[in-house]
């Protein structure tokens, strides 16, 4: 047998065994250069042409930990967790009145800063872990996890990673929420999924 | 010794015929690959999948090579697809190359049946579907992509694509273009902008005819029967290739025409056009030469491009190069078409005896032939290849032909001949399909020279140009065929007579020259408001044509006496001499530096000639010499000059070279020739050749056939004096008027009668006496010239170039007409003088027999000796 045949041998084989399958999936966005890991369970969901998010969103993703992954578990707390991956552009207008606060309105959308809720009577938010976020090439932000309980009673946590670029022209957000008793249950799978995402300069 | 191939024996074919062997059987099975080639294709979809996890692998740090790698195996599932596609075509081939019935099976069943199919097609239909499928091919892969990068569907992609071009290229661009579409962009602007530059000078030089859009036939193309004969049959050939190709040959791929200017070889071509059901390309090599540089070759390829897809779409194609030594050449050869040489040339091998020889000694004698003619005057250096024996003299040099262009056809014309375009080049081979033969493109060229020894030996060599065919001057026949061919175009008076006899004067008269000749007697006729041309309008025609109009210079009355003379001798010795020839016309006008001269015409167009011809056409040039002196007591002008340096030119080359003298060796061998050490007199003057033995015996030569000539005029005086007078008289008179005085009957200008008269003999004799006196005296003349009047049988042609003498009035006492015609009528054209050489004196030996002759007592001797 020639050296050739014994590359090619050794080629096919190594082919066939990287093939394998991998316990995640991976995905990214090439223009912003973010990139995250999902549980191979997990789904990653684009908007429908008639939902079309606004112009100054590059990019979103609903993820959904459910078998049956639907864009409606967004809008409920769920027993699987579900999150929102978005890249969001900002105009001149949006830079200038950025800061932090801002970044972590964008995790009770729009109703407003968690820690001013954890102060306000009744709304039921509670901070329970917060931390400021410095990335590679500059990427400044935050990372929050909080906890809400609903009218219905039940407890729903909250973890957003935010990251603003260095010109301060686009955000990064990940956010993935589930009942608490379900952000216990999948806190290995939602770790991987916060400890992946990041931004590539 | 057993055979490798057996030759199969057919039943029908007689005893002693060979049957061609089939061609060569290709292996049974298909040659084995090299474990490279096998898996090639593999390594390549391969490397796509390794690159493609490469580029994601950069793109997520977090993924792993092994992730990045299954994660592109899901998304490039296409790639796997073509990995097992190739699986299976490399298993194909494994099997075919052990297994013959699996191989055979493919190669003639499945894909040797469908070629077989396509053969059946016509050429037309067949290029269509060609295209057709490549069209589809086309769309469909442009669609696939579309709708890929597009992300919609295959069709929709398909059909939205229009609107995205458009859009794409005609709204304002908001955004600055990737770097790779940058550098792309701004290679294409480069390579327009050379395409735009140079394709200004692509355009011109080739046309393009359909079938059916010339309308010249063969029919109109006279005089060249049997050059035509075979240009319609190779013309055959390509119109029904199957017929020669069938029985193991094929179409001629090239003929050249060649001949002097004029001679009907672009009218053969365009005849070809008309006849022919293939499309015509017409190519003016002009366009190809002085171009900048790689322009030509660029436009040869092009051109052949152009031709090739003409010659699939029809089956076949003509290619007609005009004047192709432009384009043919690689060098210069310098002046232009030299028939003298060529005729020069012809004459020392009119025999081919190198015939007779092997191959080595025809090449050694053929390089001394070359040797010797290229120190001859006159002579163009001529080629050293053998195949110039045969007809053609090559050119040599280089740097001529445009730059490239003569390589370029060369290459095109029949270069490497391998299967074009991408699917029978790469896609058939890739598919394992059998190697599909080059197609045949049946391109037929014709090419047009005057100059056939500039045209570059590769051009000429069989595969390119078969055939070679010398379209010369008309033989009488198809001079006579194309003057009635000119002539039904007109009105006119001309009998067939006059049609002949107009041939018969008018040999090395090309197509061209006599469509001229017909032209200008329309002309002739019109300017005397005349709608019918006349046999007259023709002649003078002919004359205009043939020696231009003479000068407005008039001789005094002693110059015009001895030039009338001088050429009286020559016509004299011309009449008595040259009796395959017939005078065409004698004059003592002055034309330039020529103050007169005799002009005759062969009777049978020969192609030999002997020592006795020879000799009488010294004599002919020598008369004048001999007449001056015979005529002046002893004195000659320098108007000889010219004469006697033809004449010893003829007596050198009989005796050095034609084997009519003492010794038979030939001159033309030389040691110092031989040797390539060519030592000609700087001045061009042999000194030491009259110095030799040769020398001496031309010299000897020259004397002897001086005093043969000399004895000839001067038993014949009275025949000089009555043609001398003849052209004192009228400044030209034709062969006819020669011809009648020496009968005594009336001639177109001249009657001959009048000489036989004593009233000429008395007349003329005084004032030959007075001449004589005035010109040894250094004196003018004494006495007029004696005038006659003559009542031309038809109008004078030449009247137009005559001065007043002719139409002066009858002199008093001058010889009267004579009532009811005169004996012996007019003689009969073309007729020789009846007489045999040496002495027609009159009443003398030699005497013409029959009409004219005078009566007994008659002796003019008594007054000219």
């Amino acid at each position: 047998m020639s050296i050739l045949r014994r590359v090619a041998g050794v080629l096919a084989l190594g082919f066939l065994l990287v093939a394998c399958a991998s316990d995640y999936t991976y995905q990214s966005h090439d223009a912003s250069g973010l990139y995250y890991r999902l549980p191979r369970s997990w789904t990653a969901l684009s908007l429908p042409d008639t939902q079309t998010p606004a112009t100054n969103v590059s990019y979103l993703k609903v993820l959904d930990g459910d078998r049956d992954p639907e864009l409606a578990h967004l809008d409920q707390v769920t027993d699987e967790p579900v999150g929102v991956v978005q890249v969001l552009t900002l105009t001149a207008g949006q830079r200038d009145s950025l800061s932090l606060a801002t970044l972590r309105q964008l995790a009770t959308n729009g109703d407003g800063d968690p820690f001013d809720l954890q102060d306000t009577e009744g709304s039921g938010v509670v901070v329970l872990r917060y931390s400021d976020l410095e990335v590679d090439g500059g990427y400044k932000g935050n990372r929050i996890a909080f906890s809400k309980v609903g009218e219905d009673g039940v407890t729903e946590v909250t973890e957003q990673l935010a990251l603003v670029d260095p010109s301060a022209s686009q955000i990064f957000q990940l956010l993935i929420r589930c009942s608490e008793t379900c952000f216990d249950e999948h806190k290995g799978d939602i770790d991987v999924v916060l400890d992946s995402w990041n931004v590539k300069a | 010794m057993t055979q490798p191939f057996p030759v199969p024996t057919s039943p029908l074919a007689p005893r002693g015929v060979h049957i061609p062997a089939p061609s060569r059987d290709e292996p049974r099975t298909r040659p084995r690959m090299i474990f490279w080639d096998r898996i090639k294709v593999l390594v390549l979809l391969s490397l796509i999948i390794v690159m493609s996890a490469a580029f994601r692998q950069a793109r997520v740090p977090i993924m792993g090579w092994g992730e990045a790698f299954s994660e592109q195996l899901r998304a490039k599932w296409w790639v796997l697809g073509l990995m097992g596609l190739e699986a299976v075509r490399q298993l194909h081939y494994v099997i075919s190359e052990h297994s013959a019935a699996w191989n055979l099976f493919w190669q003639d069943k499945v894909f040797g049946g469908w070629e077989r199919m396509m053969s059946k097609l016509n050429p037309w239909s067949r290029y269509r579907i060609q295209r057709s499928v490549k069209l589809v091919a086309f769309i469909g892969i442009a669609g696939l992509i579309a709708s890929y990068m597009w992300n919609t569907s295959f069709v929709e992609a398909l059909v939205t694509a229009p609107t995205r071009v458009w859009d794409t290229l005609f709204t304002p661009m908001t955004g600055g273009l990737p770097l790779f579409w940058l550098i792309l962009l701004y290679s294409f602007m480069g390579v327009f902008q050379l395409v735009i530059f140079f394709g200004i000078f692509f355009i011109g030089g080739i046309e393009t005819y359909k079938p059916g859009e010339i309308k010249t036939r063969f029919t109109d193309v006279w005089g060249q029967d049997p050059v035509l004969e075979r240009v319609r049959e190779t013309v055959d050939f390509l119109e029904r290739p199957a017929e020669i190709e069938a029985k193991g040959g094929y179409v001629p791929s090239g003929i050249l025409l060649w001949g002097p200017p004029g001679t009907g070889k672009t009218l053969m071509a365009e005849a070809v056009a008309g006849e022919t059901g293939k499309p015509y390309v017409f190519v003016d090599p002009s366009a190809f030469i002085q171009t900048f540089m790689g322009v030509a070759p660029m436009k040869i390829k092009y051109m052949y491009r152009k031709v090739r897809k003409l010659a699939l779409r029809n089956g076949g194609v003509v290619v007609f190069f005009d004047e192709a030594d432009a384009l043919g050449n690689r060098g210069t050869a310098g002046g232009g078409f030299d028939e003298q040489a060529s005729a020069s040339w012809k004459a020392e091998h009119r025999c081919n005896a190198c015939t007779y020889v092997d191959e080595r000694t025809n090449s050694v004698l053929w390089d001394e032939h070359r040797a010797a003619f290229a120190g001859a005057p006159g002579h163009e250096p001529a080629p050293t290849s053998r195949r110039n024996l045969r007809g053609i003299i090559m050119g040599g040099g280089g740097g001529g032909g445009g730059m490239g262009a003569l390589q370029a056809l060369l290459t095109e014309m029949s270069g490497l001949n391998k299967p074009r375009g991408f699917f029978s080049r790469r896609l058939r081979s890739f598919m394992g399909m059998k190697r599909k033969p080059p197609p045949k493109y049946r391109i037929l060229h014709i090419m047009a020279t005057n100059r056939p020894d500039t045209l570059d030996a590769a051009l000429l060599r069989p595969g390119r140009i078969d055939r070679k065919y010398k379209v010369g001057y008309p033989h009488v026949e198809g001079r006579k065929r194309t003057f009635q061919g000119y002539f039904d175009k007109i009105r006119h008076e001309l009998t067939d007579e006059q049609m002949e006899r107009l041939a018969l004067v008018t040999p090395y008269y090309t197509g061209a020259m006599v469509k001229d000749i017909v032209n200008e007697s329309v002309i002739v006729a019109l300017r005397e408001d005349r709608e019918i041309v006349t046999w007259s309008d023709v002649l003078r025609a002919k004359m205009l044509k043939r020696y231009g109009e003479a000068d407005d210079w008039k001789y005094t009355e002693l110059e015009r006496h001895q030039v009338a003379v001088h050429e009286a001798c020559h016509a004299v010795a011309m009449y008595l001499l040259r009796k395959r020839h017939i005078i065409d016309v004698a004059t003592i006008e002055r034309r330039g530096d020529v103050g007169g001269f005799v002009n005759d015409i062969p009777v049978e167009e020969r192609f030999g000639e002997w020592r006795s011809e020879i000799e009488i056409d010294v004599m002919t040039f020598l008369a004048s010499l001999a007449g001056e002196r015979l005529f002046f007591g002893g004195d000659n002008s320098a108007g000889v000059t010219g004469d006697l340096r033809s004449a010893t030119a003829m007596v050198t080359r009989m005796l050095a070279f034609h084997g009519m003298g003492r010794t038979i060796g030939s001159r033309l061998v030389t040691i110092p020739e031989m040797t390539g050490v060519s030592s000609r007199p700087s001045d061009g003057v042999d000194r030491q050749f009259l110095e030799t033995e040769l020398g001496r015996d031309v010299e000897a030569k020259l004397q002897e056939l001086l005093d043969r000539v000399h004895d000839l005029l001067d038993q014949n005086r009275w025949f000089v004096c009555a043609i001398a007078h003849a052209l004192e008289a009228n400044l030209t008179i034709t062969g006819e008027d020669v011809d009648a005085i020496y009968r005594g009957v009336r001639g177109p200008t001249v009657d001959g009668a009048v000489y036989r008269t004593d009233w000429f003999l008395q007349e003329y004799g005084s004032y030959l006496t007075a001449a004589n006196e005035a010109h040894c005296n250094h004196s003018p003349l004494a006495l007029p010239l004696p005038r006659v009047h003559v009542q031309p049988l038809y109008q004078d042609p030449y009247a137009a170039f005559r001065g007043g003498v002719a139409t002066a009035p009858p002199q008093p006492g001058g010889y009267p007409p004579q009532p009811g015609g005169y004996p012996g009528g007019n003689p009969g054209y073309p007729s020789y003088p009846q007489s045999t050489a040496g002495a027609p004196s009159p009443g003398g030996q030699g005497a013409p027999a029959g009409a004219g002759t005078p009566g007994a007592g008659y002796d003019p001797w008594a007054s000219f000796s």
